[in-house]
């Protein structure tokens, strides 16, 4: 097989025409100026094929010189002759087992993600000194509340709301058995709800007042709440978030936790208010206050709720509020009255 | 010959009349194989958690790169997947702690001042970092007639040049951010080598960006006159139609202006004794951000007013969660550009366009260009990250 080809030498961009021709496993070309080379099958590469048959290729593997074949047939017989031809094209061996390995190291990172990190979060969080717990607590109540707020949060107080609350704390504190005091504080503003956070610390929110109707209900959030601080849930929270944000945002692309972590928090974050229902009624039940107060809360707000699940309860933080007060009313036990109704005026007043 | 921002027609016409001393630049890629390709690599992907993007995107480069010729002979392209994926593993050993720390910054409350300095980080990381390594990537990867193509420019030295430029950008509120972007691309572009012969670029009065300036300030005052008929009682399905349009106006005219500045460049670019020549039109180039702009576009016009509907019905903790489900909408967008610009077929007729208006004009001094050193190129880190560089 004789044919014309155009050599580049790899030291300048000048091209020389060359006589090619097959000689039994040698590719060897002559060129015009009588210079000639034979380069060994096992070594030619194809750099890329050419329209018509022809093709690119590396003489010498690794070598910066380039032949431009033109001729139709030509790749297709060299690809015969020539055992590594495709060699710069082929997903190789090792390519493959990067891949293989990457696709293991995904989804160990999507089972650690998805598995590991709400194991692993409360363990972490137990042994966070309650310093840091603390000194945490505090930034993590300014930022949020700001946030919310828009602005300085008001914090509610007058002397008798201020007293009757402090009671309902340190009696329901003693009996979750905690290890630091906790404070518990009403801000001003619409929001139906109570949050716990990092130090120890309950936020009642005045919407939440302004919807329970007695003294019993609030004791049963707020047992829920302390059922919160005593399993560490908002420290574990908090790590929980940061390395699910962290891994996602790295492996999606900045900004992709926005859209995973409302559907990983809220999936975890159902498992862990059941679990806190629990510890609420148990709380209740040291503390000799009747746990039907807390149901009866839980019907409130499944009331204040009328829109219903959102996108199929996918996004719901909490499993669906009758079907809590169902799971509280089996487990329930009876006792006194949390507070009389002269306490619970004064403590609903505190925003007014 | 399509209407250009430059007076420069007749000389248009001149290229096309393929003088014996001007290389023209060619592609020899049909859009069927280009759209076979794009779906199997595409199946690859999915079939290896996205994995094979490293090597799906080597293979496209490699395909264009040798579809693309000058003067008949063929451009190379020699990057591999592996160095990609290993770039892209390096990446996220800067980027994953990096973010962690701006994560727990701002659970410490520190987001006040964090903010900032985190929006700083992340543009300066995109639009400094990545494009300079993605482009010495790029260029230490690319032969013709067998020469490679090389790269001497220093990151520190790069950084140093670019900060002025870049800050005024920032601190201009985007109005001299075009200008930091032509500064960025005439200093990458007078560090690349052929071999031993190093580009130079004669830089001019960047006349071409004026129309982006004149559409810029266009939509600024659209913006402002929405706003005054909104706050006089308007429609508010008109103003938001209105918006729509302004901002779809506005976005083509950014895209426009990337293009604007690459022709800037090119016809400042002269090398070996020869000049580059690029009279590529403008204006129908961002149709290749047509679905960009659709994609980005959709979720917000759908999800807008399901917000607000939805809203209305919730409770509040959830509005939370919906926020975040709305910028999540609004980033599956991206995602969406991002793969859609990734397929070949997409690049292709744009390629095209650019190549079949451009050429290099004088006789190439080719027996003063010898083989030179292509430069640090290797596993670059944040190339990975840059697939629409």
């Amino acid at each position: 097989v004789n044919t014309t080809a155009r050599w580049f030498d790899g030291e300048t961009p000048t091209p020389h025409t060359v006589t090619l021709s097959l000689v039994g496993r040698y590719l060897t070309a002559i060129s015009n100026d009588g210079r000639s080379f034979q380069w060994p099958c096992a070594e030619i590469v194809r750099v890329a094929a050419l329209p018509g048959g022809g093709a690119t290729i590396m003489p010498v593997h690794g070598s910066p010189e380039r032949l431009v074949i033109e001729a139709s047939g030509a790749d297709a017989t060299l690809a015969k002759l020539c055992p590594n031809y495709h060699r710069l094209t082929r997903f190789s061996s090792r390519d493959r087992l990067t891949v293989v390995r990457g696709m293991a190291l995904i989804a160990a990172v999507l089972v650690t993600v998805l598995f590991g990190v709400p194991l692993a979060a409360p363990l972490i969080a137990r042994a966070v000194p309650a310093s840091v717990d603390a000194w945490l607590g505090a930034r993590v109540e300014g930022s949020a509340l700001t946030q919310l707020t828009g602005g300085a949060p008001r914090y509610c107080q007058n002397a008798p709301g201020s007293a009757a609350l402090a009671d309902l704390n340190r009696r329901l504190s003693a009996a979750a058995n905690l290890d630091a005091p906790v404070s518990v504080s009403v801000v001003n503003h619409s929001l139906v709800n109570a949050v716990a956070l990092p130090g120890n610390r309950v936020v009642v929110f005045s919407g939440l007042l302004n919807t329970l109707t007695d003294g019993d209900q609030l004791a049963g959030v707020i047992a829920h709440e302390l059922g919160h601080l005593a399993r560490r849930d908002p420290m574990a929270r908090v790590i929980a978030m940061m390395i699910w944000s962290t891994v996602i945002d790295g492996l999606m692309g900045i900004g992709a936790s926005g859209i995973v972590l409302p559907f990983l928090n809220a999936a975890h974050s159902r498992e862990v208010e059941t679990a806190t229902d629990r510890a609420g009624v148990a709380i209740l039940a040291r503390a000799g206050i009747a746990s039907e107060g807390f149901a009866r809360a839980m019907e409130q707000l499944a009331r204040q709720d009328r829109a219903g699940p959102f996108a199929f309860g996918l996004l719901d933080t909490h499993p669906p509020s009758l079907e809590r007060a169902a799971a509280i009313r089996a487990i329930g036990h009876t006792g006194r009255a949390a507070m009389t109704d002269q306490q619970w005026s004064a403590i609903r007043s505190l925003c007014r | 010959m399509a209407s250009t921002w430059r007076s420069d027609d007749r000389e248009a016409e001149w290229f096309m009349a393929d003088s014996p001393r001007v290389l023209r630049f060619t592609l020899e890629a049909k859009t069927w194989p280009a759209l076979k390709l794009g779906l199997k690599l595409a199946i690859w992907r999915v079939l290896t958690l996205t994995l094979y993007w490293f090597w799906a995107e080597t293979r496209i480069r490699r395909a264009f790169a040798h579809a693309s010729a000058l003067g008949g002979d063929r451009f190379e392209y020699s990057g591999t997947g592996l160095q990609m994926f290993i770039g892209f593993l390096i990446a996220m050993g800067i980027i994953l702690p990096m973010r962690g720390l701006f994560h727990l910054g701002s659970v410490l409350g520190a987001s006040a001042w964090l903010a900032p300095v985190e929006g700083l980080f992340w543009i300066g990381l995109w639009s400094l970092a990545l494009p300079f390594f993605a482009w010495r990537y790029r260029m230490t990867n690319l032969s013709w007639r067998a020469i490679r193509f090389g790269f001497d420019g220093g990151f520190a030295r790069y950084l140093r040049a670019m900060a002025l430029p870049f800050l005024l950008g920032l601190l201009t509120l985007g109005i001299l951010w075009p200008r930091f972007m032509l500064i960025r691309r005439r200093w990458l572009v007078a560090h690349t080598r052929f071999g031993s012969e190093r580009f130079a670029v004669q830089a001019g009065p960047a006349t071409a960006l004026w129309p982006w300036y004149i559409a810029a300030g266009a939509a600024a005052a659209a913006f402002l006159l929405i706003g005054v008929l909104v706050a006089t009682g308007l429609n508010p399905s008109v103003s938001g139609l209105l918006f729509l349009a302004t901002f779809t106006a506005w976005v083509f005219s950014l895209a426009g202006m990337y293009f604007a500045i690459d022709r800037v460049v090119a016809n400042e670019t002269l090398i070996a004794g020869a000049r580059i020549r690029a009279w590529y039109s403008i204006w129908p180039l961002p149709l290749r951000y047509a679905s960009w702009l659709f994609a980005l576009l959709l979720p917000l016009a759908l999800f807008g007013p399901t917000l607000a509907a939805v809203a209305s019905l919730v409770p509040a903790q959830q509005m939370l969660a919906l926020v975040h489900l709305s910028w999540g909408l609004m980033l599956l967008g991206w995602v969406v550009v991002l793969f859609t610009w990734s397929l070949p077929f997409v690049r292709l007729p744009i390629l095209r366009h650019m190549l079949r208006h451009s050429a290099l004009d004088g006789r190439l001094l080719i027996e003063q260009v010898g083989a030179g050193d292509p430069g640090r190129g290797g596993n670059d880190a944040l190339a990975a990250l840059w697939p629409v560089a």
